[in-house]
């Protein structure tokens, strides 16, 4: 206990005649709070929450699943940051397209060159249009990606069946 | 236990004056006999016995018709006489049938009536008419009734034609419940109706050849059309192709359109060209500067350095590196006053080992 | 100073040696044998990239419970009708034309990576590597598109009618094309005879476009590109010749393109197989009567013979469908296996189309009965795969089941047809979706018809209704087979069928199923019982629903309105049960009855009179009772006096002798006093038809609901 009280004491001194050690030592307190990912509690714990957005990030893999699977998010895995942008473009599309009908993520899986994009979507519309919208979307996103885009849809009734937990 | 065997019996014998009497229309029996087993359906457990009875009845008759003809030469006259005889006959033999359908009616309980009513109808009928088939016996009914009822309804206030409206009903009623006893009939028959004309069998390979095409002979198809077979080949494939059934078939689909990679997976998809190049030819490039570079000195020194470049690229095919290098063979070339002034381009081997 | 080392020299030498190194070892196939160990590998089978998913594929069967796997698996968008599944169908496929439509218009808008920022866009750039040609704008042809022979050979190759016809004029027309491209565009609009066939990236278009039989008429077009082209065309050569008889024989220009083919035959122009097939199919055009056209038939087969041009399948198909073409009759037929037998005999065996041709012969509607199908399926069942070689073997099918099921009436061969359709890849030669529906159509009748009740239902319970709907008439049969076989659980189902498959307001069928429903209710078990109860009761609340909606909206087909018969035959079902429910629906239908067409079923409604009584409904009972004597039913009277005696407990004769007093009013109740007058309405017998006494009856029936 002393020698790490000392070591610490030391520490402070350190800097004073060693600029590298100065840049690897934290010397202030951390501060714990991670925000991102995560909701704030209303005054009147009315704001809806879907499962998803019910559950932080780091409970990733343990309660909830990742929202985009694909493999370059693996050790060496290819074209990182193109992957990112171009999930980010179809998650705009699709919500631009089915427009106020998406009632959750988007989720979006890759294998080989075909994306499946998963969705919830709220039954505003006539299952026609819908049926519409689906080719559309679809082939429109292929077109752009350059590879076979597939909607997976699961429909609900109202916005009120993807709530879980009111904050 | 009695009663069932006297059933038996009563049925048998029923049974077996049909049979004689008109073996060319066996249709009637299995509706006769249905009728009696549908009456008795639900309670008793005769049920069961009259119908495995019946089936049996109903088997295909031993000896088809043609070929009892062809056995036993029936000439037609002859059996017209014949049925004159039945004419006779079936007076005396009515009696009989009378007596054994009120039995049967009887040992089936219920409403005895008109289960007797029901069988000797069907019977007598039967015997009368050639025409054999339940619905249109049914038909007949229906159509006989409404005549007798229409005749004097010339003058018709809507009392009467209610009137008229609801016997037609009724009749109708009667029509389900003859419906309703028909379908063990149906459930039990599974041969085509006979009430049609015969069905005759054609071999579609009994025909005469026509003697016109000689068996051997050199094939030949004549005038070749290579756009029309190819359209009609697309003409036909969009004739028979349908949407995807499963995901694996859409994948087929998709890769046929080439819109999926190709499986297995492989990573030089696209670069089929490629394929037929060997390696080597992509790393050892030296063989390009034979000829026109200096063996020697700064030009040669860049030019190696350019050759090992791109053999470690990996997304130029042969010929670009190739043009890679020939461009500067050019720019070389285009410059070869100010070389040659300053001494670098200088391609004789001699020189080279002057140097040294 | 710089590179001065040997080895680099050498090189070449060096890649010489890999060379052959790896040829060596890398690139040859494990041989089959036995080595020395005694271990033989089995030779490598190559694989193209389709083969496991089509293996994988085969595995997958049909899921008679789920939709075809076009429609999204989600109970909101599942379609359960015939008109569903093809809107939906087709609007998918009308959002992908939607974005192939943007695609090609503003191909600029589909260079960019998503990924790059703008400044970086280069043109043209793909996404994809490789590049994939199926997701590659279209090119657009208009007057101002500069084009190539090149264009010209793509336009071809793709069959883009249109734009090969645009590409041809840019690129100068007939003068300036070379006579090679020239004869491929000559062929290409002889086959399409100058009108855009549908294209192959449409799939549902095609599989919904209900593609009527075509027309056998003279569709030619005379003096158009084709004709020009073949004018231009110095020296003519044999292709040209085929292609423009084969055109003209193709859309029926019998006269010319046998002309033509005489034209060719003077001049030594070799002709082909199929320029004879096409002209074999032309001769009905040629000559009238049954043995002039026998005759041409042979002489044109003879004149193959002599040309040396060998006959194939096509050749078969062709005769037969001309014989098939000329009615029936027994010399055609008999022509028809002479035909057949020459064929065999130099060893052609008739294709799918060919027996189609075979049964339109032999199977004529008021034909005598030919039973031609079985030898044929007996043919049919030796093959392994049934190859489609014709675009007319799709027809087959559908031809074979409505044989079994209007000319032979025999399910046993209906089902080796389906068996044989099921088996490996055969139904895609089911054709498109209107054939699809006609072949069920007929399956499902034969079935209903002719095949033993439990095995009827279970082919029901497998194509309905993910595979196919039954039409109404369909429909019909079905619930006749339902009444036989006294199935009241599937009568009390077939309604919800009925409003899901969009019949319901088909008032025939729902009046046919009541009747059946009333046929069958008396034995069922009384879970059956209260289920159709509920039912009937359904169909009645729904016709009050759509009879509101036609008030407020005027549709050119205004929906019916229930009728007498099937009112009470509500009334006669509901009144089995006791559930307040059923009693209510019985209150509306009495309610209806007076506004219905026809007459209702007097035993029904006076028994329901009676029982109402007996439940204390009072008001029902005198309803039902006036609506007996307003329509001057018999049994109005006794009905009348049956259920005052219960109205009133008392037995009938003390009823009957205080009728016959005259002065009832204010002694009974409002409703018994309706009674009263019903029955005295009735023994007049003269039918009242001043509204003042039903409203009466109805006014004093409103009122004695409120006791």
């Amino acid at each position: 206990m002393n020698n790490i009280i000392k070591f610490a004491q030391s520490a402070t001194i350190l800097p004073q005649w060693s600029p590298i050690f100065a840049s690897q030592f934290h010397t202030s307190s951390a501060l714990c709070r991670v925000v991102s990912g995560k909701y704030r509690i209303t005054k009147k714990r009315d704001k809806p929450l879907t499962y998803e957005m019910a559950n932080p990030p780091h409970y990733i893999a343990h309660r909830k699943s990742w929202n985009s699977w694909n493999t370059s998010s693996l050790k060496d895995g290819l074209r990182k940051s193109e992957t990112a942008v171009e999930d980010e473009f179809i998650r705009r599309f699709i919500t631009g397209t089915w427009h106020g009908l998406v009632c959750s993520e988007v989720i979006i899986k890759r294998q080989f060159n075909h994306i499946r994009v998963a969705v919830i979507i709220r039954r505003a519309v006539s299952p026609t249009k819908m049926y519409f919208l689906l080719g559309y979307s679809e082939e429109m996103l292929s077109n752009w990606i350059q590879c076979p885009v597939t909607l997976e849809l699961q429909t609900v009734d109202s916005y009120q069946d993807v709530v879980f937990k009111y904050i | 236990m009695l009663s069932r065997l006297r059933i038996r019996q009563d049925f048998k014998y029923f049974m077996r004056c049909l049979s004689d009497k008109v073996p060319e229309h066996d249709a009637g029996i299995p509706e006769i006999k249905t009728k009696n087993a549908k009456d008795q359906k639900k309670s008793s457990d005769a049920t069961d016995k009259i119908q495995s009875l019946l089936k049996s009845m109903m088997a295909e008759p031993k000896i088809s018709d043609s070929e009892y003809r062809e056995r036993f030469t029936t000439a037609p006259e002859r059996r017209k006489k014949q049925k004159a005889d039945e004419e006779v006959k079936i007076e005396k033999i009515e009696e009989s049938i009378t007596k054994a359908a009120e039995d049967v009616a009887q040992a089936l309980g219920g409403n005895v009536k008109q289960t007797e009513a029901e069988l000797l109808s069907r019977v007598l009928g039967k015997i009368n008419q050639t025409s054999t088939t339940l619905s249109d016996l049914i038909v007949g009914m229906k159509v006989d009734r409404s005549k007798d009822r229409e005749d004097p309804a010339q003058w018709e206030n809507r009392g009467q034609q209610v009137k008229r409206l609801v016997e037609k009903s009724k009749s109708d009623n009667i029509r389900y419940n003859q419906r309703k006893s028909t379908n063990q009939r149906d459930s039990q028959q599974t041969r085509p109706n006979r009430n049609l004309p015969q069905i005759s069998t054609v071999n579609i390979f009994s025909g005469e050849p026509l003697g016109i095409f000689q068996k051997e002979g050199p094939v030949n198809h004549g005038t070749k059309l290579e756009v029309w077979e190819e359209l009609d080949k697309r003409e036909l494939l969009l004739a028979t192709s349908q949407p995807p059934a499963n995901y694996f078939q859409k994948m087929i689909l998709w890769t046929e359109q080439g819109k999926v990679w190709k499986f297995p997976i492989n990573n030089e998809q696209g670069m089929e060209e490629e394929q037929n190049v060997h390696f080597s030819e992509h790393i050892f490039l030296d063989s390009h500067l034979d000829g026109w570079c200096p063996t020697k000195g700064p030009i040669r020194h860049f030019m190696e350095l350019v050759c090992v470049g791109l053999s470690k690229n990996a997304f130029y095919t042969v010929k670009e590196k190739k043009d890679h290098i020939m461009w500067y063979k050019e720019y070389f070339e285009s410059k070869k006053d100010i070389l040659q002034d300053i001494g670098v381009w200088d391609t004789k081997p001699q020189t080279s080992e002057a140097s040294t | 100073m710089y590179t001065n080392l040997a080895i680099p020299r050498q090189w070449s030498r060096l890649a010489c040696f890999c060379r052959s190194l790896t040829s060596v070892e890398g690139q040859k196939l494990p041989q089959a044998g036995k080595s020395s160990d005694g271990i033989s590998p089995p030779p490598r089978i190559p694989r193209g990239p389709t083969d496991i998913l089509q293996a994988l594929a085969a595995t997958v069967g049909t899921d008679p419970t789920a939709a075809h796997y076009k429609y999204h698996d989600d109970p909101y968008l599942i379609p359960l009708s015939n008109f569903r599944k093809r809107s939906y169908a087709l609007s998918a496929e009308a959002g992908k034309k939607a974005a192939a439509w943007v695609r090609d218009q503003h191909p600029e808008l589909f260079t960019t990576r998503e990924w790059d920022p703008p400044m970086k866009m280069k043109t043209p750039y793909f996404n994809a590597d490789p590049h994939i040609e199926a997701f590659a704008p279209k090119p657009i042809y208009n007057d101002e598109t500069k084009v190539t022979e090149e264009d010209l050979v793509y336009t071809i190759k793709n069959a883009l009618l249109e734009d090969a016809v645009k590409v041809f004029e840019l690129l100068g027309g007939v003068d300036n094309v070379n006579e090679e491209l020239k004869l491929y565009f000559l062929q290409l609009i002889c086959f399409y005879n100058e009108k855009e066939p549908v294209s192959n990236e449409w799939i549902e278009e095609r599989w919904f476009s209900t593609a009527t039989k075509e027309r056998q008429a003279t569709t030619w077009k005379l003096g158009g590109l084709a004709d020009k082209i073949f004018t231009s065309m110095d020296p003519k050569t044999p292709e040209a010749y085929c292609s423009l008889i084969k055109g003209m024989a193709k859309y029926y220009q019998a006269e010319r393109a046998y002309a033509l083919s005489r034209e060719a035959l003077e001049n030594n122009v070799p002709l082909s197989t199929d320029v004879y097939n096409s002209l074999l199919v032309c001769i009905g055009f040629l000559k009238e009567g049954v043995t002039l056209r026998i005759e041409a038939l042979l002489e044109l087969l003879n004149e193959m013979n002599q040309q040396g041009i060998t006959p194939n399948t096509g050749t078969l198909t062709s005769c037969l469908r001309s014989l098939s073409a000329w009615g029936g009759g027994k010399t055609l037929q008999n022509m028809a296996l002479q035909i057949i037998a020459e064929f065999k005999n130099i060893g052609i065996e008739p294709n799918l189309s060919a027996y189609y041709y075979l049964l339109c012969l032999f199977c004529k509607e008021r034909g005598p009965r030919i039973d031609i199908l079985s030898g044929i399926l007996t043919e049919l069942e030796k093959k392994d795969t049934l190859e489609p070689e014709d675009v007319a073997d799709t027809s087959f099918f559908i031809t074979a089941m409505s044989v079994c099921s209007e000319h032979l009436q025999d399910m046993n061969l209906a089902e080796r047809v389906h068996k044989l359709l099921m088996k490996g890849d055969n139904y895609k030669l089911v054709g498109d979706a209107y054939k699809e529906s006609i072949y069920y159509r007929h399956l499902v009748t034969v079935a209903c018809r002719h095949a033993p009740f439990e095995r009827t239902m279970e082919l029901l319970d497998t194509l309905i209704p993910n595979i196919y709907v039954p039409e109404p008439t369909v429909m019909e049969e079905i619930i006749k087979v339902l009444e036989l076989g006294g199935a009241g659980e599937r009568l009390s189902e077939t309604w919800s069928q009925l409003v899901v498959f969009g019949h319901a307001r088909r008032l025939r069928l729902v009046e046919r199923l009541l009747d059946a429903m009333c046929a069958c209710i008396s034995y069922q078990d009384e879970e059956v019982k209260s289920k159709i109860r509920k039912s009937a009761a359904d169909m009645l609340k729904f016709y009050q629903m759509v009879e509101e909606r036609n008030e407020n909206v005027t549709t050119r087909t205004p929906v019916q309105k229930l009728s007498a018969v099937a009112l009470s035959n509500i009334i006669d079902l509901c009144s089995t049960g006791e559930e307040p429910e059923s009693w209510e629906a019985i209150q509306l239908a009495v309610n209806e009855l007076g506004s219905a067409s026809g007459a209702g079923r007097a035993d029904v409604i006076s028994t329901v009179a009676t029982t109402a009584a007996k439940k204390g409904q009072h008001a029902l009972a005198a309803s039902a009772l006036t609506y007996l004597a307003e329509c001057g039913f018999p049994e109005a009277m006794s009905a009348s006096v049956d259920t005052l005696s219960v109205m009133l407990n008392r037995s009938t004769e003390e009823v009957e002798t205080m009728l016959q007093g005259t002065d009832l009013q204010g002694k009974l109740q409002e409703s018994a006093m309706a009674v009263v007058q019903a029955y005295r309405m009735a023994k007049t017998g003269e039918p009242l038809r001043e509204r003042d006494s039903s409203e009466s009856s109805s006014d004093s029936e409103s009122s004695s609901d409120e006791e």
